[in-house]
């Protein structure tokens, strides 16, 4: 792989190659941007293209260098993944302790710290004195998908390098041309991935994923339906597959931002353009005021889900009573007002 | 020598370098001129604003060889030492890496050790607030009383983490963030030095997007010139930092004014599809709301906001449309949203949502928003283009008085304010009658007609004012189609309405059909029928529809 091979992300590459070319390379690099853009495999790049010793702003892949890195044994390339849930202030330490020595064999030695925003705030401190000077050979690349969660102080250090959504156009060129998709299924692969390029593959490599996401439609569409010892049978059957709730609750939502776009006809821009019909139908019996409410309610328990330590099944029970509430509130209202 | 990053390169190595943060470095020039130098120093401030590189500064004026002095040569040994940290009497400490007793216990030690080359050794504690409890505590007698000859420098950016015992032993300095124009200054300054060619609007917008941070101003600029060479072009920063034009923002208020829900959601996805910076992009929207709330809210703004003179004229245009309340509201919406795409891993959701109830919030109904629409109406009222006023209230049942002389007396009192301007008298909804509406609806097409309301006018045509109920009208219509896009205009019919009878009626849409009168009588006499009344009242309802059963 080499820095062509990235799809998208025109503005990353080019700050970086210039950055290379130019010799320019800044100390601190902060690669933000959602999830499946390809920030980590642009890092990876960047540093196998740093210390390449054939190509100056690229990576040649057959250079001892390049094939060291690729086989993960380069020595002067080091990544950082949190312990646990955190990045703890024992791994900064001792990356403090490594990075005085010089690099073995090549120009710089070069630090991956991956889910940078995971260190906790000892360790976020630790850093920042090292992050701000390191040894002139050390050249230290964060990398996170919120930005938000990082101290300003971090942030400020570093050259940010923000990575964008793709452009649906060349996602399905891209799944044509190298993975031999249909047309059709390719673009709805594309409206699925939202310009996240590797949500796409993931979901042309695993077919499961598209039986899967049938599955979880059909639930959502069968929510307006569902009574209240319903729903508590439904909360039992996801607990079942907790490591899956986050993906049908990202569906769910997706399903109901649908169809409020359904709702103010908006029907260019859905992403389960598939569903069109079973959409329309259902969004004849919101109102707005009612899915938006409901989108809410799901935004804000996958929040406490997943930010907070909280009882995954009470916080689904209460979750799907509550957007049974509001499913019987709307839907009866919306009935009265067209009598 | 290898590269190394703007902002260490142009780190200021004198006091007259650093930019603003005036008094303090009066403060501590004076303090070295009349020779009252405190034993410890705290040093707070956010992000790049100088407090590590002014600490140095304060090492070097106390170290450089011509003695404590106000301006230290940056020459002498001592000086070029501590520029490249390699001095044995100023010791850096990286308080967030070495936070525990041990540390603090050997920095005790080592304090007793008079200096070795200078006349005083510095500590430079950094990122104080890290250290523990027990490390604050066990430095608290050294910090008090060292001796003669130590000098140290806290350095942090979150103050109120450090204890109260620690504050009250050190001499408080407080680095503020630097203005806009400071920034400005510097960054000038450097792209002279490296030879860079940059606009003032380029550097402008650099600035405002580092946020008083300096630190931030340089890193932008040095990311900048990786990405577009020695030139400097506002699009290539504005590419960088991922920024929407400012002509986006006025299009988008325009949007959100109008309420085209369709347009405001489909600039959205652009921004999106673009790979703009979301959150940026929403504060940039609160910004320029806050400069269209300014420019209505104040006579002369230029002392107050940044803007070019062509953007200060679109500002108004635009400020002239908008209500201040109407304003306030949208910025508390955005803030919100702005709050929630902290924590969402779905920003494009949110942003749609947060468009969508911009433009619906007439449709909301919680308070802020009916105060909003009746401070609307107030204005309305103030500029004399509409008076509410009772005439008959003769035909008024006597149990109706009490209540109505209230409504006379407020309306009386609207009455004098406004008397002399040319207004139109609207009255009460009072027993208006059918036939005068159809007596009148050829003067009303006609008057349509003249006022360029061609297409309503064509639509109304074929309607038929069909009944009124309080202060209902009902038209009835042929084509669904006909009635649909009446209903979009209901209150300008209403307005002419109120123009000709001197009523004001809210118009009801209905659907005739192709129900002729045969089938009306048919279903009256249903309706009439006294099982079916029987049945209305035994479960309390009402009909809704008649249909005949094949």
């Amino acid at each position: 792989m080499s820095f062509n091979q990235i799809i998208g992300q025109d503005l990353a590459k080019t700050i970086l190659k210039n950055a290379l070319v130019q010799q320019r390379l800044s100390h601190a690099y902060l690669f933000t941007g959602e999830e499946g853009l390809g920030k980590d495999s642009t890092a990876f790049e960047f540093t196998k293209a740093i210390n390449c010793q054939e190509n100056d702003n690229d990576s040649c892949n057959h250079c001892i260098s390049c094939r060291k890195a690729n086989n993960k044994n380069h020595p002067d390339i080091k990544e950082i993944y949190p312990d646990g849930a955190f990045i703890k202030i024992d791994q900064i330490r001792k990356l403090q302790q490594e990075i005085l020595y010089k690099p073995y064999e090549s120009k710089k030695k070069v630090y991956i710290i991956h889910q940078a925003d995971k260190m906790n705030t000892q360790a976020a401190n630790s850093l920042l004195k090292t992050l701000e000077e390191p040894p002139s050979y050390a050249i230290i690349i964060l990398i996170t998908n919120n930005l938000n969660k990082l101290l300003p102080t971090i942030i400020s250090r570093c050259q940010l390098i923000r990575f964008q959504l793709v452009a649906d156009d060349i996602i399905k060129d891209s799944l044509i041309q190298d993975y031999d998709v249909s047309e059709e299924e390719a673009t709805l692969f594309t409206t699925l991935a939202g310009g996240r390029y590797r949500f796409a593959l993931e979901w042309v490599e695993n077919i499961d994923k598209v039986e899967e996401r049938r599955e979880i439609l059909k639930i959502a569409n069968s929510l307006k339906d569902l009574t209240r010892i319903e729903s508590f049978e439904f909360v039992q059957k996801l607990l079942d597959e907790r490591d899956k709730v986050n993906l049908i609750l990202d569906m769910i939502l997706t399903w109901y931002r649908d169809l409020l776009m359904v709702k103010l006809g908006q029907n260019k821009n859905l992403i389960n353009i598939d569903y069109y019909n079973k959409l329309s139908d259902e969004a004849k019996e919101w109102r707005v005021e009612g899915i938006e409410a409901i989108i809410r309610l799901i935004e804000d328990s996958s929040n406490i889900i997943n930010n907070l330590n909280v009882n995954l099944q009470l916080a689904l029970e209460v979750l799907f009573l509550r957007l049974n509430k509001l499913r019987r509130k709307n839907y009866a209202a919306s009935n009265r007002s067209y009598i | 020598m290898a590269y190394i990053s703007l902002y260490r390169k142009w780190r200021p190595q004198k006091f007259s370098d650093i930019a603003g943060q005036q008094n303090v470095v009066k403060t501590l020039q004076n303090a070295i001129k009349m020779d009252r130098i405190a034993h410890a120093y705290l040093f707070c401030g956010p992000r790049g604003t100088g407090k590590t590189s002014t600490a140095k500064i304060l090492a070097k004026a106390l170290n450089c060889k011509e003695g404590p002095t106000v301006n230290p040569c940056d020459g002498c040994d001592s000086c070029d030492k501590i520029r490249n940290n390699n001095s044995i009497d100023v010791i850096e400490i990286d308080a967030a890496s070495n936070r525990g007793i041990d540390e603090i216990r050997d920095l005790r030690e080592k304090v007793k050790f008079s200096p070795t080359e200078g006349n005083y050794k510095v500590y430079i504690i950094d990122e104080v607030h890290m250290l523990t409890t027990e490390a604050f505590n066990a430095l608290l007698k050294t910090l008090e009383e060292p001796p003669d000859y130590v000098i140290f420098i806290l350095a942090t950016t979150e103050p109120h983490r450090l204890l109260p015992t620690i504050l009250s032993r050190c001499q408080r300095f407080d680095f503020n963030r630097l203005s806009i124009n400071d920034i400005k200054d510097r960054l000038a300054y450097i792209c002279s030095q490296e030879s860079v060619e940059a606009s003032t609007e380029v550097l402008a917008t650099i600035a405002r997007n580092a946020d008083g941070g300096m630190r931030d101003a340089i890193s932008i600029l040095d990311q900048a010139i990786s990405f577009s060479g020695q030139e400097l072009s506002l699009e290539d920063v504005g590419e960088v930092l991922g920024l929407v034009g400012d002509e986006v923002l006025f299009e988008l208020t325009d949007t959100i004014l109008n309420k085209e829900v369709e347009s405001g959601l489909e600039l959205i996805n652009s921004i999106i599809k673009r790979g703009k910076n979301i959150s940026k992009f929403v504060s940039d929207l609160i910004n320029h709301l806050r400069n269209l709330l300014l420019v209505k809210e104040c006579k002369d703004i230029t002392k107050i906001i940044d803007v070019t003179i062509e953007n200060k004229n679109k500002l108004e245009e635009q400020a002239e449309k908008l209500q201040a309340n109407q304003l306030l509201n949208w910025v508390n919406i955005l803030n919100q949203l702005h709050y929630d795409l902290r924590n969402t891993t779905q920003p494009r959701i949110n942003l749609e949502m947060g468009i969508i109830k911009l433009i619906k919030l007439d449709e909301d109904k919680s308070l802020a928003n009916v105060l909003d629409r009746l401070s609307r109406l107030e204005e309305l009222v103030d500029n004399g283009n509409i008076i509410v006023n009772n005439i008959d209230d003769k035909s008024q049942t006597s149990t109706d008085i009490k209540e109505d002389s209230l409504d006379i007396k407020q309306s009386n009192s609207i009455n004098n304010k406004v008397e002399d301007k040319n207004v139109v008298k609207v009255s009460a909804p009072v027993d208006i009658d059918i036939d005068k509406i159809r007596d009148k609806w050829e003067d009303i097409l006609e008057y349509l007609k003249s006022d360029k309301k061609m297409r309503l006018q064509a639509l109304l045509k074929d309607a038929v004012p069909a009944k009124i109920e309080g202060n209902k009208l009902f038209i009835s219509f042929e084509h669904e189609f006909h009635k649909d896009s009446v209903e979009r205009e209901q209150d300008t019919v209403s307005t002419v309405l109120k123009k000709f009878l001197g009523v004001s009626l809210k118009v009801k849409c209905i659907f005739s059909g192709n129900i002729n009168n045969e089938d009306r009588d048919k279903e009256q006499e249903i309706l009439e029928h006294p099982l079916v009344k029987k049945a209305i009242d035994l479960f309390n309802g009402r009909v809704v529809k008649v249909e005949e059963i094949s």
